[in-house]
């Protein structure tokens, strides 16, 4: 039955939007026109995709990685403990639109204009809260209790006698974590990061509230040229998820099949990381 | 050269369960020892406790005195300390760990950090202390492979060389053939009948013909009591306690 409705969910949006699918309509970016012919590709929404899951675990990991080693190896049993972990699975559990409608709140401060463009508003310069910038920091807060997890897993299957031989070599605790633990979790801290770029990419809610509802980046143009770049990162654009969203008959462009295009290519990305995944995941397995 | 061991009246508790009672024995320089007795008796509480390795576990509490050398090991508590301990006193593990990297890289794991020497110094080093394990002729054309590779009593081997490049004064084995078979357990045994020359071994095992076959003495643990010590031949022809003979009788 799963396998069924998998499979018609799969072929269906193979099947509407492979014929949309050519080679403009991966590079070209997507334009405002009422002629289908003209109305661009998916160029900058791929890239979008691309940038937000960057930017979300270059910022998450580290994080993650220092909670899971301090959860792990350093926190003592008892309050404080109790209250990172609880605090963890709270934040695991609240939903993404939340977690977006406190980034606008937060980014919107003037202070942290920086991240997104100041604006002018009746009540003084604001900060405009929606970038690159201010939706990657706030995917990686969302991945961030997850990620935490399955680092935190995978550490704790690391056997006692890698550490107590590390140890017992002389090792600082400091060196044993660092070299034997994290050598050793390797696969499992690979897995757990590409599962929370995988949600990333898949998130919409983020990228509506945080990005902001343009399909085209809207930082100085041409947007693909280096001295371009940060100025892009501070501006507004669109990832797969929105590109979707706008493009449905729920948006505004009422192109379905157009949305279908780009759910194949969203699909594929995704089956793409489950696959490397597995192999990662599966090579650590076979070498223990 | 080996460095002889003293242990004086010791006594440790984990938690409240107390693991060893007023223990004493010395364990003479380039002499092989072994600990014998059922599970639970406290013969890898008192190995352990020797590069104090049983710090990690909470709750465990030690008083008395353990002397490797001149050295009362538990005499200071900073971690520094306890590292240049544990840098003397070379330790293998019932299971064989050596990490999934290459077996060089296994090997030069203990020097790296603490030894100043260049990469040809380290590698030379290394293929001395294999060669010392009596393993390198089986690894000399896979160094650079996975030490996951190898056969288990391949692994303990490397695991022997890799605890030798620090030139400890002591070795300990806990259980060290428990996990392999009848030929690499031979192996291993004429290892440390060679190392004995150079170290001071102490060895948990409870494989009896094996304490018989290389250990000169023994001790005989039960309860956290050690009931029995004395030269090998004698205490195992000889037993002087009735709990000591029906254990080596296989009677208990």
């Amino acid at each position: 039955m799963v396998t069924a409705v998998c499979l018609f969910i799969v072929l269906n949006v193979f099947n509407i939007g492979i014929d949309v699918i050519s080679w403009d309509f991966l590079t070209k970016e997507p334009n405002p026109s009422a002629v289908n012919a003209d109305s661009g590709g998916i160029l900058t929404p791929m890239i979008g995709t691309f940038l937000l899951t960057i930017i979300g675990i270059v910022i998450a990991l580290p994080l993650s990685l220092a909670s899971a080693v301090y959860l792990c190896y350093y926190s003592k049993d008892g309050a404080l403990k109790n209250m990172i972990t609880t605090a963890i699975d709270i934040l695991s559990g609240v939903p993404t639109i939340v977690i977006a409608l406190f980034a606008v709140t937060i980014f919107t401060q003037p202070w942290l204009s920086f991240l997104s463009t100041p604006i002018e508003t009746a009540g003084g310069v604001q900060a405009y809260g929606k970038s690159f910038l201010v939706a990657g920091i706030t995917m990686a807060v969302m991945i961030l209790p997850f990620v935490t997890k399955s680092i935190e897993q995978s550490l704790k299957t690391v056997p006692d006698e890698y550490l107590e031989g590390s140890l017992s070599l002389g090792a600082t605790k400091w060196r044993t974590i660092s070299r034997v633990a994290l050598l050793s979790a390797r696969p499992g801290i690979i897995t757990g990061a590409i599962l929370g770029m995988g949600r990333i990419i898949g998130d919409t809610a983020i990228v509506w509230l945080a990005l902001g509802g343009t399909l085209r980046m809207t930082g100085l143009q041409p947007w693909w040229q280096p001295q371009n770049w940060l100025s892009t990162l501070q501006n507004t654009g669109s990832t797969l998820t929105t590109y979707i969203f706008y493009t449905s008959p729920a948006g505004e462009g009422n192109s379905y099949e157009v949305a279908f295009g780009a759910s194949l290519v969203l699909i594929v990305i995704i089956l793409l990381l489950n696959a490397a995944t597995a192999v990662l995941g599966g090579l650590g397995k076979t070498k223990r | 050269m080996g460095i002889p061991i003293s242990v004086h009246n010791v006594n440790a508790w984990y938690r409240n369960k107390q693991a060893l009672k007023s223990v004493s024995l010395e364990i003479p320089q380039n002499s092989i020892y072994a600990f014998i007795g059922p599970s639970g008796c406290g013969k890898t509480t008192l190995l352990r406790s020797i590069n104090r390795l049983n710090d990690l576990i909470a709750g465990f509490r030690l008083e008395g005195e353990i002397c490797v050398g001149d050295t009362n090991v538990y005499r200071e508590n900073s971690g520094a300390y306890i590292q240049g301990l544990r840098k003397g006193i070379g330790m293998v593990f019932q299971q064989p760990n050596p990490l999934p990297v290459s077996i060089l890289q296994n090997m030069l794991l203990p020097i790296r950090e603490h030894v100043r020497l260049t990469k040809s110094e380290m590698a030379q080093l290394a293929v001395e202390k294999l060669t010392a394990a009596n393993i390198y002729d089986e690894v000399k054309d896979r160094l650079h492979k996975n030490a996951l590779a190898l056969s288990g009593g391949q692994q303990q081997r490397l695991c022997i060389a890799r605890a030798l490049m620090l030139e400890p004064g002591v070795m300990l084995f806990d259980e060290p053939c428990a996990a392999l078979d009848p030929i690499s357990t031979a192996k291993i045994e004429e290892l440390l009948l060679s190392l004995k020359k150079d170290h001071t071994i102490v060895i948990v095992t409870h494989n009896m013909e094996q304490a018989c076959r290389i250990s000169d003495y023994t001790s005989f643990f039960y309860e956290g009591e050690v009931i029995e010590s004395g030269a090998t031949l004698e205490v195992f022809r000889q037993p002087k306690t009735k709990l000591m003979e029906r254990y080596i009788t296989g009677r208990m």
